[in-house]
């Protein structure tokens, strides 16, 4: 599954799309919400921080549910940046993080995996969620 | 997923709200609205009863931030009941829990609440 986002339209829409193909493959909902808040943290950050000033701004989401669990990849264009080597990707106290840093980090926990790369002008962020033991044990299987 | 919240019970030192749905960058800004409307200078407790939060997000957590920072300076709290798991686990990244009164059913809350007006009703006929 592959979407195409305006940074400026709601994420209930973009949540929406990915709970329909989440629930066609099968993916329980504690991984299903784990997915949301990072689509959301990722969402807002391009509003907020990437998009101003862009006109036409568009970013994508691509969503395979594995066996193993889900593999987001999120493409946008721009200077590179490497979140992963960002310092709000580590825990700081409130008091003294920046704003805007959290979301990144919430991204970071959340995931089991994340990647960064640059290519042509484009920035690909890949998160995976991985099942554990318990998220398949817990599993309300509607496929069986 | 749109938010509904619904106001459970409030008296002069307590606000107490129920959220439904997703609390995330669309509707955070609509808590903070309802909490700007609601919150009067008297105010020391905010209950959020999260028992219908599907998930939450960084918009959302930091609402709960700026309600917890006004309680803190006088001198009351924030406090929280029926997060489903995937709630607790972002509460916890960023290990807000020990800032909360946290519950786990709304009688505990109720009951707690109670105490409180009980307490700030003593004062003011002492």
């Amino acid at each position: 599954m592959i979407i195409s986002v305006s940074p400026d339209g709601p994420v209930s829409n973009l949540v929406t799309k990915v709970s329909e193909e989440l629930r066609d493959q099968c993916i329980g909902p504690e991984i299903a919400n784990d997915c949301y808040v990072i689509i959301d943290e990722f969402h807002a950050n391009m509003r907020e921080h990437v998009a101003p000033g862009l006109d036409g701004f568009k970013w994508t989401l691509s969503v395979v549910a594995e066996k193993q669990g889900v593999v987001m990849t999120f493409d946008y264009p721009g200077p590179c940046f490497d979140p992963t080597q960002n310092s709000d990707i580590a825990y700081q106290p409130i008091e003294s993080r920046r704003t805007g840093g959290l979301g990144l980090l919430i991204m970071a926990s959340l995931s089991d995996d994340i990647s960064y790369s640059y290519h042509n002008g484009i920035n690909t962020l890949v998160v995976r969620r991985y099942k554990t033991e318990i998220d398949i044990s817990q599993e309300d299987n509607p496929c069986l | 997923m749109p938010l509904t919240i619904q106001h459970k019970q409030s008296t002069d030192e307590t606000l107490s709200l129920a959220l439904e749905g997703a609390l995330d960058s669309d509707t955070a800004p609509e808590l903070d609205a309802e909490l700007t409307k609601y919150i009067e200078q008297t105010t020391k407790i905010v209950a959020f009863n999260m028992a219908g939060v599907t998930f939450i997000s960084s918009a959302g957590l930091r609402i709960i931030f700026k309600t917890l920072k006004l309680m803190k300076s006088r001198g009351g709290q924030v406090s929280v009941t029926q997060m489903s798991k995937g709630v607790r686990k972002v509460f916890e990244i960023v290990k807000v829990m020990p800032d909360l009164t946290v519950f786990e059913s709304q009688s505990e809350m109720d009951e707690y609440l109670a105490e409180i007006q009980r307490q700030a009703n003593q004062q003011t006929e002492r």
